[in-house]
């Protein structure tokens, strides 16, 4: 177990600037997930923690090793790449072996590491397979046994679940949960997917245009975000984000949510806002997640903590456990996520329940967490 | 149901018209060939007083017996055979050598991309577009200052360099259509430079190294302008014997004799296309190794 540590890395390609300015520190066995769209540079970082981009500048560090300008091979660490890249006229066995037989361990040592990462992912029975004969489940299974084979102090995983169905990548995102448990050994796993992000994680990076927005656990990510970005990108259906004018009636802030037939619905805020009397009178970003606003919370504790709110549904969506009602607040759409039970037709009006205290707020040119 | 019938008699008929004009180019094409084969095997009596698209009536070999072994070329009579094993020699260690250095330089260009890679492989590609001609006198001059216009040396090591264009691109192409997740995977393993190419890449490479052998096998063995300029008597491929026994204006016409030279010549590169034809289409068309 070795903690990472990653010091204001920067990464350009001749005049781009990808990654711009990146800190991490992890502590030793802790899963990281780097979590973004397409294009937002975390799989260039993972790059240049694998060590197969050199960085402009900055540094990595692996425990107390300098491993920045270190090659691959002698970082200590392992990868799992999205195509799995296994070598396709060598045998699972073999693929194994690969790399073990380069680093000069003796036969037994082999054999015997060989024997353990293909009993810790099941796949003895596969051994004498060429990778062309093995399903997508099957490749990506042999990609991590190669990987656990090399005994590394650090995985890197890349979007190791994106070519696989929608099924099996749940099946294997618990198996790979469950190898973390096993082997205690430092993670870093990209993939865009913030379900994975949530599921996997000890801690989460954001990252956006080449920047990490945040970087924490996954339920002060969800919890707290520090940015409309942020807020945005985790959960789903995401974060609705409406234009409301902040006003105050005595010490207590409120809102002015309207319904699509213009009714006015006064909603209080019970939290402590200590940034938000700049604001009052101005327009800013409301975010509300969607299950935060709902027809029946099951928690009796906060039932105080409830304002109605009357809405007309535009239409409904029904996932099974819950149905997306989509509803225009000042003439924005937005998604509640409620309970099944007796709903209404589309085009009827509804009396929802908002839970006040989980409304955040954004500052509308800086998009940054009015707290 | 009628315009189901009426589909179906179209599609007959289409099918009729296309097979009707593919079989009219086959014989269009063949028919050289046949004339050669039947011209081959008549003795030169019935040559001269038959028709040309006959079939011999007595079959005889001994014009390919004369081609082979007896013909007089320049001042010997030793028939195309000591030529034919020139271009042997000249044509295998030009087209392996001229493969594999186009293999190593395809994985550096497609893997190993350095600053500027992509400007040199711009000016490699430009040599697949040198005429032979332009080259005939600097090439000559120098390889006389290196003294190898005296054996095949000479020559092969010209038909290396000008198929390197070539391989390097066919084999540059090939592997850039292997994911580069693989490499990483291997520098990762601990793999370097040449590791990664033996044993990762070469080994799926068989279709692509028939294509290039077989692009190169058939450029070479039928090369005939370097042939003539850049080798003297002893080393002459084949192509320049045959032109030498055809254009011999010291005696009789022998058109079977020729014919049968000629179908000696060719058949190497034939015999090439017809065992591994269908990788070379592989090769060409291959991309996925998944």
């Amino acid at each position: 177990m070795k903690s990472l540590t990653i010091d204001n890395l920067y990464k350009s390609y001749n005049q781009t600037e990808v990654l711009k300015g990146i800190n991490i520190s992890l502590e030793p066995g802790e899963f990281l997930v780097l979590v973004g769209p397409s294009g937002c540079g975390k799989s260039t970082l993972l790059s240049c923690i694998a060590g197969l981009e050199e960085l402009t500048s900055g540094t990595i560090h692996l425990g107390k090793k300098n491993i920045t300008h270190e090659s691959p091979k002698n970082r200590e660490l392992a990868m799992v790449f999205q195509s799995y890249a296994l070598y396709p006229n060598m045998t699972v066995r073999k693929n194994i072996e690969f790399g073990l037989k380069i680093s000069k361990y003796s036969n037994e040592e082999i054999e015997l590491r060989v024997q353990n990462a293909a009993q810790m992912l099941q796949i003895e029975n596969l051994l004498n397979r060429k990778p062309s004969q093995l399903s997508g489940g099957q490749r990506q299974r042999v990609a991590i046994a190669r990987s656990i084979s090399r005994e590394p102090s650090m995985y890197l995983f890349d979007e190791p679940l994106s070519n696989l169905d929608a099924e099996l990548r749940v099946r294997m995102r618990a198996e790979i949960k469950k190898l973390h448990k096993k082997v205690k050994k430092t993670i870093v796993y990209v993939t865009h997917d913030q379900i994975e992000a949530m599921t996997l994680a000890d801690k989460i990076a954001i990252m956006h245009k080449g920047k990490i927005q945040q970087f924490d656990t996954p339920k002060k990510v969800y919890e707290d975000p520090c940015n409309l970005f942020t807020a945005g990108f985790i959960g789903s259906p995401s974060m609705n984000f409406i234009d409301v004018t902040i006003e105050k009636d005595g010490d207590k802030f409120f809102i002015n949510l309207k319904n699509e037939n213009s009714e006015d619905n006064y909603i209080y805020l019970d939290a402590e806002y200590k940034n938000l009397n700049e604001y009052v009178g101005k327009t800013v970003i409301a975010g509300l997640r969607p299950e935060h606003i709902q027809n029946g919370f099951r928690d009796d504790k906060i039932t105080n903590e409830l304002q109605s709110l009357n809405a007309n549904i535009s239409f409904s969506e029904l996932t099974g456990a819950d149905a997306f009602l989509f509803l225009k607040l000042n003439d924005v759409d937005a998604i509640a996520r409620v309970s099944p039970d007796d709903l209404k037709d589309d085009g009827e009006n509804i009396e929802l329940r908002v839970w006040a205290k989980k409304i955040l707020f954004f500052d509308k040119d800086s998009e940054l967490r009015i707290k | 149901m009628n315009i189901l019938i009426k589909d179906k008699t179209l599609n007959i008929f289409v099918r009729i018209l296309i097979y009707t004009l593919l079989i009219m180019c086959a014989l269009y094409f063949l028919i050289p060939i046949f004339v050669m084969v039947i011209t081959s095997l008549k003795d030169i009596y019935e040559i001269k007083n038959g028709n040309i698209l006959a079939l011999p009536e007595h079959i005889t070999f001994q014009p390919w017996i004369e081609a082979w072994s007896e013909a007089r070329i320049g001042s010997n009579a030793n028939g195309i055979k000591p030529y034919f094993i020139n271009s042997i020699f000249i044509t295998v260690p030009s087209v392996l050598i001229s493969s594999v250095i186009g293999a190593f330089n395809g994985y550096v260009f497609a893997k190993w991309k350095f600053k500027g890679s992509e400007l040199f492989f711009s000016f490699l590609l430009f040599g697949t577009f040198i005429p032979f001609q332009v080259i005939l006198l600097p090439m000559s001059q120098t390889l006389g200052t290196f003294g190898l216009t005296e054996n095949v040396a000479g020559l092969i090591i010209v038909h290396i360099i000008y198929g390197l264009p070539f391989t390097t691109l066919f084999f540059r192409n090939f592997y850039v259509s292997i994911p580069t997740e693989l490499i990483n995977s291997a520098k990762i393993d601990g793999a370097g430079f040449l590791k990664i190419f033996l044993k990762i890449l070469l080994p799926v490479s068989l279709p692509i190294f028939m294509v290039c052998i077989i692009w190169q096998m058939t450029q070479i063995w039928n090369e005939f302008l370097f042939g003539v300029t850049f080798a003297d008597a002893s080393t002459q491929p084949v192509t320049v014997a045959l032109n030498n026994l055809i254009n011999a204006t010291s005696s009789v016409k022998k058109y079977n004799v020729d014919m049968a030279a000629a179908m000696i010549a060719v058949a190497p590169t034939l015999i090439a296309y017809i065992v591994s034809g269908k990788y070379f289409v592989k090769g060409l068309m291959a991309g996925a190794v998944k």
